[in-house]
């Protein structure tokens, strides 16, 4: 073998590796606090989790599993559901589609779970949707492919709203930032399917509401650099920018904005950047559409629930996704409330399809859910940094969601 | 000048030298050790934390944050070497490799375990508006830093092993390490060096691009990665042609960028890889004794 052999192999082995990442399986156990109204001693429902715990999303992954876990241990150490805990089985995909699979039928097969939560990216949940179809066990993504959700596959459910509807919300802000006269938008997203998604619609409402599109770029999930992007976006001089790029992107592109001396032109970001961008970009002209609490703050019981809650794991309530995963600990327990004990998959399926949950602010809107719309959210709000209080503030809140 | 074209320049010059800072950190460890070594990117990450940790969580001064980071990487570097790699001299490359690939991901498990899986965020140590404009081409603080750190490694490096008794007792060690031991060089002393520089450009480079974008333990790997093909298009045993290559190929995946669009520009490093693999394996200035057919 030659040299250029082995140069050759040790690219495709270092690319190999890079893509694989590593093995990080756990189970939940409840949590050893105290509880006031006692731990829960019942025989335990059954539930999954599985994300990418290890790769390349492992830390909102890590973030997700985090905020569902906990939900289930505050719950599991104050009563239970009528007496019963809820038993949480955490696996890592790894943002992979086979081991994802794998996940899925281990969980249902070997832990006869009533559901399945997680799914950080969308691949898994589609891997994962005849599986829950065959088994009849519904499964709770963050982040699914439209074609699942239209026509309605019974199955198959998102925690948030999909990344497509997010294009009025973000249209309508745009309004309310730019009053003058020139309406120019560049568009800027990741390559991904979902992305393209919003792109298109867009693409496709924006000269609706007078928005001439100036400049359509996108963005590699792995990309490094984005001067190119960038300054393809500024020749087009645009009064804003909206799109979809996450946390290290959205702070490579915004610094690379202000690194070619624009540093008043509005970036309105997808629901899928998180704090992490925020804060540390800490940039007055930088938007973020969120529809879920990105930091917990506010008055009202159930924003003080929550930060009770993520508190009690030793979680910060600000931290990456774990407000995702505590709203989907949400929505697996009012449904296994409403199902009563023992709940099988159909039963929970069933009682899925009648959510109806008040948040009291934690999310934009109630979680709800019916036979003909499996996404549980269906408005945004959007974050801003305030500079005067150094913290995140609400920009607009509960916007309503749509592509059109 | 086109103000697109131009600022697509700056932002070949910054990526090139971050690309360059890497590749060279690859070329010094190839040239003194003969190990072609896949863990450039978790140094990177490894640099990036440490630099992050000192700054942001134990007030550090910028320039006391990045003496002290070189530092520890050195050491770092050295101390791979002392413990892991030194029973692996004289092995077969296809192993140094795969045992660098086994280093790449011990370093980042160890990062993880450290400093957690999630994101961090540098402030602005150093001002990203720009600073010197020269037409269209309009350079930051930050920009002027990175490309002059990244020269300045790469130049005294290059002097260094060109110039230095070290230097030629490196290349002499990896030209044939038994009669470099027979001439009274310690294979072990000069292999622990090349790991310490090698570890110590990688992580300013990690450094570099921390302070552009944000920290996460698996993503900054993809630059390590990237830089690969950059050392391939330069010459694996060329530090000059490392910097070149960096230049160029940042250069090749702006304009593929500008011209076919963002999805192009990781797509365009890999063809450039497997061209000049298929085309020119030596690469730009690479020695023509590196390909044994």
């Amino acid at each position: 073998m030659t040299r250029r052999h082995m140069v050759a192999i040790g690219a495709l082995a270092a690319l190999a590796i890079a893509a694989c990442g590593s093995s990080n399986d756990s189970s939940g156990s409840p949590a050893a606090s105290a509880a006031a109204n006692g731990p829960a001693t019942g025989t335990p429902y059954q539930v999954g989790f599985t994300s990418d715990l290890s790769a390349q999303f492992a830390a909102n992954g890590t973030g997700l599993r985090n905020g569902f876990q906990a939900y289930f241990d505050y719950l599991n150490n104050h009563g239970g559901i009528s007496n019963h805990p809820v038993n949480v089985t955490v696996l890592d995909d790894a943002a992979k589609t086979d081991r994802a699979l794998a996940n899925v039928t281990q969980l249902v097969t070997s832990n006869s779970v009533s559901a399945i939560a997680g799914f950080l990216v969308s691949n898994g949940c589609g891997a994962a949707a005849p599986v829950a179809k065959t088994n009849k066990v519904p499964i709770l993504c963050n982040a699914v492919s439209g074609d699942l959700l239209s026509p309605v596959q019974p199955y198959v459910y998102t925690s948030r709203g999909l990344q497509v509807d997010e294009a009025r919300p973000m249209l309508d802000l745009a309004k309310k930032l730019v009053t003058g006269s020139s309406k120019n938008m560049a568009v800027i997203t990741l390559a991904s399917a979902a992305s393209a998604s919003l792109r298109d619609a867009l693409k496709a409402a924006g000269p609706k509401d007078g928005w001439t599109i100036v400049a359509d770029q996108s963005v590699p999930l792995t990309a490094s650099d984005v001067s190119a992007q960038t300054s393809t976006v500024l020749k087009g001089k645009p009064d804003v920018v909206v799109g979809a790029l996450h946390d290290p992107l959205a702070i490579l592109f915004m610094r690379t904005l202000a690194s070619q001396g624009a540093t008043n032109i509005p970036f309105i970001d997808y629901d899928g950047a998180t704090l992490t961008a925020l804060g540390g970009l800490k940039n007055p002209s930088y938007y973020m559409a969120s529809s879920i609490t990105v930091d917990g703050n506010g008055s009202g019981a159930a924003l003080q629930h929550y930060r009770d809650v993520i508190k009690a794991d030793s979680f910060d309530p600000s931290g990456p996704f774990l407000n995702v995963g505590y709203v989907q600990g949400v929505i697996i327990g009012e449904a296994l409330k409403a199902c009563g004990f023992p709940c099988s998959g159909a039963q929970l399926q069933a009682k899925l399809d009648k959510l109806n949950v008040d948040t009291g602010g934690i999310t934009s809107g109630p979680l709800t859910f019916s036979a003909t719309d499996h996404e549980a959210l269906h408005a945004v709000s959007f974050y801003t940094w305030d500079s005067a209080t150094n913290a995140p503030k609400v920009a607009a809140a509960n916007l309503k969601g749509g592509s059109n | 000048m086109n103000p697109q074209i131009a600022q697509a320049i700056v932002g070949t010059l910054v990526l090139g030298s971050l690309y360059a800072l890497v590749g060279v950190g690859f070329v010094i460890l190839y040239r003194a050790t003969g190990v072609i070594n896949f863990a450039q990117g978790s140094y990177m990450v490894l640099g990036g934390y440490i630099f992050w940790s000192l700054i942001e969580q134990h007030g550090f001064s910028l320039v006391a944050s990045l003496l002290v980071t070189i530092v520890v990487l050195a050491a770092a570097g050295a101390a791979t070497y002392l413990v892991l790699l030194r029973r692996m001299v004289g092995a077969a490359e296809f192993v140094l490799v795969i045992a660098s690939l086994g280093l790449s991901v011990v370093i980042s498990v160890i990062v993880v375990l450290i400093w957690g899986p999630n994101g961090h965020t540098l402030r602005e140590n150093i001002p990203i508006t720009p600073l010197v404009s020269l037409g269209n081409l309009h350079f930051s603080g930050l920009d002027f830093f990175s490309i002059g750190l990244a020269l300045l490694i790469i130049v005294v490096l290059d002097l260094g092993m060109r110039y230095t008794r070290m230097g030629v007792r490196m290349r002499a060690v990896a030209d044939t390490p038994l009669l470099a031991s027979l001439l009274r060089i310690n294979i072990h002393t000069m292999s622990a060096i090349a790991w310490g520089i090698a570890a110590v450009c990688a992580g300013a480079a990690g450094v570099l691009y921390a302070q552009r974008t944000s920290l996460d333990p698996v993503g900054l790997q993809a630059l390590g990665l990237v830089a690969f093909p950059a050392i391939l298009l330069g010459g694996i045993d060329s530090i000059r042609g490392a910097m070149i290559g960096g230049v160029l190929l940042a250069a090749v995946q702006n304009a593929a960028i500008i011209v076919f669009g963002g999805e192009w520009s990781d797509v365009i490093a890999y063809v450039v890889l497997l061209l000049v693999l298929l085309v020119r394996p030596r690469g730009l200035f690479g020695s023509r004794e590196v390909v044994r057919l």
